[in-house]
């Protein structure tokens, strides 16, 4: 049976502004989930709730029906690309691919390009080539689970069919959650979609259900 | 301890300054109560640097959560970390003089 990610109960507050209160998501290995919602919908504060980096006072995050507790980061079962920078800016990129244990190989293979970035330090590159060596690196982690914020925005459209490849194969051995405002990247990429709304998460059984949310305008 | 020592690189400078000025403090003045002082003043330096990085540097701690720590556990062993160099520098000197 293939793992699966589930978290609910999350209850997240700013002052008196409700920004997560009625979530429910499962993530099995072998899908890819996207989650959409508007500036400010607390996407990006759920999946560090989920990465556990930031602690709300209500939570439920499981691992096959087994609730995840306390410093749970340290068994590295979930990886997170933030929605900034992940690689410190002073650090060579051959550096951060070891201490994530990721074989340089694996990003060669989808995107042989980067050879001679690698042994350049992560400001040196622009945000592009950085945000893609960084996603394929979370997606060559050791965790079962990838939760990525944005992997898609700045990285330039060739790159983003890569990426999708990556995301592709990545998917048979991971589940994987991302989030990104470009959403047609999103829709076509992602096997279940879900619409973050009013601290609430819907799924999204139609695309039209992203008008009715006021997502688009239009599709 | 790979990932600690990547870490400590941030406050490297800093705290080199630090343990630097401890030992010429020694060299110059001799070990005796000086130490006490010296110790008070590297565990007051400790926190100032970490609450100055995690007031303009906290999206770097990504990157070390994905490694498996959180940032209490991060923050808590670089601290140590610092505080042993802190120690075994002090102690060769105060045998040096």
């Amino acid at each position: 049976m293939n793992d699966i990610l589930e978290f609910d109960g999350i209850e997240l507050q700013y002052g008196a502004r409700t920004i997560l209160s009625g979530i429910y998501m499962k993530c099995p290995v072998g899908n890819i989930i996207g989650i959409l919602g508007r500036n400010g919908s607390g996407k990006s504060s759920l999946l560090k709730v989920v990465f556990g980096s930031l602690r709300v006072p209500v939570r439920s995050v499981r691992v096959n029906g087994q609730y995840l507790a306390g410093d749970y980061m340290k068994k590295r079962i979930i990886a997170y690309l933030p929605q900034e920078d992940l690689i410190p800016p002073n650090m060579p990129l051959q550096r951060a691919l070891r201490l994530f244990d990721v074989d340089k190989r694996h990003i060669l293979e989808y995107f042989p390009e980067a050879e001679p970035f690698l042994s350049l330090r992560s400001r040196e590159l622009s945000g592009g080539y950085r945000r893609i060596i960084e996603a394929i690196m979370i997606l060559h982690s050791k965790a079962t689970f990838c939760l990525l914020d944005e992997p898609f925005t700045g990285v330039m459209p060739v790159h983003i069919e890569v990426l999708q490849h990556v995301l592709a194969q990545a998917k048979e051995r991971k589940g994987i959650i991302l989030t990104d405002h470009l959403y047609r990247q999103v829709l076509s990429t992602a096997d279940h979609l879900y619409i973050l709304s009013d601290g609430r998460t819907f799924a999204v059984k139609d695309p039209e259900d992203l008008v009715a949310r006021g997502y688009v305008h239009a599709l | 301890m790979a990932a600690i020592f990547t870490f400590y690189q941030n406050f490297l400078y800093p705290s080199a300054a630090v343990n630097l000025y401890c030992c010429y403090v020694i060299i110059d003045e001799g070990s005796g109560w000086y130490g006490l002082a010296l110790f008070w003043l590297k565990v007051f330096t400790i926190p100032m640097l970490g609450a100055l990085f995690h007031l303009s540097r906290a999206e770097r701690l990504h990157f070390f959560h994905n490694l498996g720590y959180s940032t209490h556990r991060l923050y808590t062993l670089t601290a140590l970390f610092d505080l042993g160099i802190w120690l075994l520098l002090v102690i060769i000197t105060a045998q040096l003089v």
